[in-house]
């Protein structure tokens, strides 16, 4: 496995009192593989992607558990948690580069975007400032920017918004990382540049090999890109399945509401949308139990108790061994192979638990399905 | 650029036209004359003083004769009280001293108020920052007329390291520089600090940070440029302020600058002198003001000179 997190927690002293802003989630990405988060804004995402460059402002946030690894060279892996800030300088732009979401104020207003450039290059590869020039061209050109030579001394403030992210990309590849972390891509651009952005970032997956970690709040960017999903809530991923599995069969209530609130073409006229009601939790005071409780459709006394478990729902594929049933997701991920893991989902919620779940019955009762989406007036309150 | 250089200092001519009009038009208007003091001169003696001086004309012929004068000649007039000297001689004179403490003061407070800034924005909220900004309270909140008797006790009367007074060496020069600078580099300190706060909480600077660049350079390669915007834009007034400053530096360390004579021409009614001084002052802001617009626009590339 390239990239791999393990219980992550990431928390912020305020004056409110401690925010868990990532709290105890788990993931991996293996090399040429698009893993999607999603979920509302503050639920986590962009903590957990500056937490994996360890780039949360200390004070006052600070990464107080887990493990964040990063294959170094085959087999072996290091814990970024525990790297010190000098060797985190190296793997930052080198191994894990990031793309931010607005590309209007995320390149530096006072330098030519070739210095931007050119100044990666430097730092990683000791390229001379001519050398690194020249592959910053070739950079902008693989990244569709017209006229590169010339564009390379223009000012941020001289391109357009979409050639601006076009930079970052290219900015972000400069080195060949192993890992891309996008964090909200595609929010700041208009929808026409959106599709052209994505179709790049896919483009050098392919090309490149690069390993993808896809934030936003999306479902559509999702969709169209990712392998893999999880789904974030409350600082948690309270679910995980490939792509297919949880725009078809999505098994967390949170997950189906957030479906169901996107607006789509293939539905009468006329119809409300049906979002989920109230507002994510503020992360200093998360719900006891399950932290979406409060919003959920499907609330069982058991959910306002005690906090959801994860475990997994479906195994589609062969290779698990029966035994493995109600394992963590963070271990099942990690002793799956790749195959297995694409088929993997996991699900934190006690909706459909054989254990707990005594308001809807027997041990294989499905979840909300997702026709159910579709019907009219799907009893959202 | 060169252009836009040479139309801003052309626009400093209509302006000083305005300052000199005004100001002569003032002077005129104080009560009291340059000649008489508190000991009488002989009304005779005055009355062929002020013939000599034709302060005897119309208003308007000795403003157009004083105009013409400038204008053709560069000449000043003579000075009132200083009869063997015109005030072109008397600035020629004391100008490059005024120049040295103004510019030596400034230099001194870029030198000390940005770094404290700096250092106050990087270690936001530690000791070192609390540190930095009380010193930049104080230095701020003490007039200059207070700090300078305070240093001359400390460090000339007490620790004998500098001298007392004058402008002949540099041991002279440090306690006057330091009066005349301390104030603005408390200023300069403040915003340096408030600008680097905001631009190191930009994107931008994060975008720096994921790209691997030690802190080092992320602060003096990203971050500084913007956050040096606000302490430039100051710098046009923080000159005004300098100057102004000096008056009372000069006077304490008696220093034969120009601040000194505007002091004392302005009490004597010494109008040409004041006069005189008052358009070196004005061309000197003018020409400092023009030439912060063109660093802004070397600084930002958004901003567009025209």
């Amino acid at each position: 496995m390239l990239f791999e997190v393990k219980d992550l927690h990431t928390q912020f002293s305020t004056e409110e009192g401690v925010v868990r802003a990532v709290d105890g989630i788990s993931f991996s990405v293996d090399r040429g593989e698009v893993l999607g988060i999603v979920g509302e804004s503050g639920s986590g995402k962009s903590v957990t992607s500056l937490s994996i460059l360890k780039l949360i402002p200390d004070p006052p946030g600070r990464i107080t558990g887990g493990q964040i690894l990063l294959e170094t060279e085959a087999g072996k892996t290091e814990d970024l948690v525990r790297a010190s800030e000098a060797r985190m300088e190296q793997i930052r732009g080198d191994r894990i580069a990031m793309i931010f979401q607005d590309p209007m104020t995320s390149l530096n207003p006072y330098l030519r975007i070739g210095a931007q450039l050119a100044e990666v290059l430097v730092l990683h590869k000791r390229m001379r400032r001519a050398e690194a020039r020249a592959r910053s061209i070739a950079l902008l050109k693989e990244v569709g920017i017209p006229a590169a030579t010339s564009r390379i001394d223009d000012y941020p403030h001289q391109l357009s918004g979409g050639m601006r992210q076009r930079v970052m990309i290219a900015m972000a590849l400069l080195c060949d990382p192993d890992l891309l972390i996008a964090d909200e891509p595609t929010t700041a651009l208009d929808v026409t540049i959106q599709a052209q952005i994505l179709d790049l970032i896919q483009e050098r997956r392919e090309a490149q090999g690069v390993a993808v970690i896809l934030i936003t709040h999306d479902l559509g960017v999702v969709a169209r890109m990712a392998d893999r999903v999880a789904v974030m809530y409350a600082g948690r991923i309270v679910e995980e399945a490939s792509a297919e599995a949880i725009f078809h069969a999505p098994r967390h209530p949170y997950t189906i509401g957030l479906k169901r609130s996107v607006p789509r073409l293939d539905v009468a006229r006329g119809q409300r949308l049906s979002p989920i009601p109230g507002m994510p939790p503020s992360l200093a005071r998360v719900p006891p139990g399950c932290p979406f409780h409060p919003r959920c459709e499907h609330v069982m006394a058991v959910c306002r108790e005690k906090v959801p478990e994860t475990r997994e729902v479906s195994r589609e594929a062969s290779a698990g061994e029966p035994g493995e049933g109600k394992s963590a997701a963070g271990d099942a991920a990690a002793g799956a192979t790749k195959a297995t893991r694409r088929a993997l989902h996991v699900v934190r919620c006690h909706l459909g638990d054989p254990a707990l779940d005594t308001y809807h019955g027997h041990p294989t009762s499905p979840a909300p399905e997702a026709q159910q989406v579709d019907q009219p007036g799907g009893g959202a309150s | 650029m060169i252009r836009f250089v040479l139309k801003r200092l052309l626009s400093i001519l209509p302006t000083l036209l305005i300052v000199a009009t005004v100001a002569f038009v003032m002077m005129r208007f104080v009560p009291g004359g340059p000649f008489d003091q508190e000991r009488a001169v002989p009304a005779e003696v005055e009355r062929a003083l002020r013939a000599k001086y034709h302060l005897d004309d119309p208003l308007a012929k000795q403003y157009g004769d004083w105009l013409w004068a400038l204008v053709s000649r560069g000449d000043l007039g003579p000075a009132f009280k200083y009869p063997n000297r015109t005030v072109n001689e008397i600035i020629a004179l004391s100008l490059p001293i005024s120049m040295q403490l103004g510019v030596l003061a400034m230099i001194f407070a870029l030198l000390v108020g940005v770094p404290l800034g700096i250092v106050g924005a990087v270690r936001q909220n530690t000791w070192k920052d609390t540190a930095a900004m009380a010193t930049a309270m104080v230095g701020v909140s003490i007039p200059r007329f207070v700090l300078a008797p305070l240093m001359i006790l400390i460090f000339s009367l007490t620790l004998f390291w500098f001298p007392v007074a004058r402008w002949e060496t540099w041991r002279h020069m440090v306690l006057p520089v330091v009066c005349a600078g301390l104030p603005m580099a408390a200023y300069l300190a403040r915003l340096t600090r408030g600008g680097m706060l905001e631009v190191i909480r930009s994107d931008f600077v994060r975008t720096a940070r994921a790209k691997g660049l030690s802190e080092r350079r992320v602060i003096l390669r990203h971050a500084l440029r913007g956050g040096m915007l606000p302490v430039v834009s100051y710098l046009g007034p923080g000159f005004s302020h300098l100057l102004v400053g000096s008056l009372v530096v000069e006077k304490i360390f008696n220093i034969p600058g120009m601040g000194r004579y505007f002091v004392e021409a302005a009490m004597n009614r010494d109008y040409n002198l004041v006069l005189g001084v008052m358009l070196v002052y004005g061309v000197l802001l003018m020409v400092f003001n023009a030439l912060v617009d063109v660093a802004y626009a070397f600084i930002d590339p958004r901003v567009e000179l025209g």
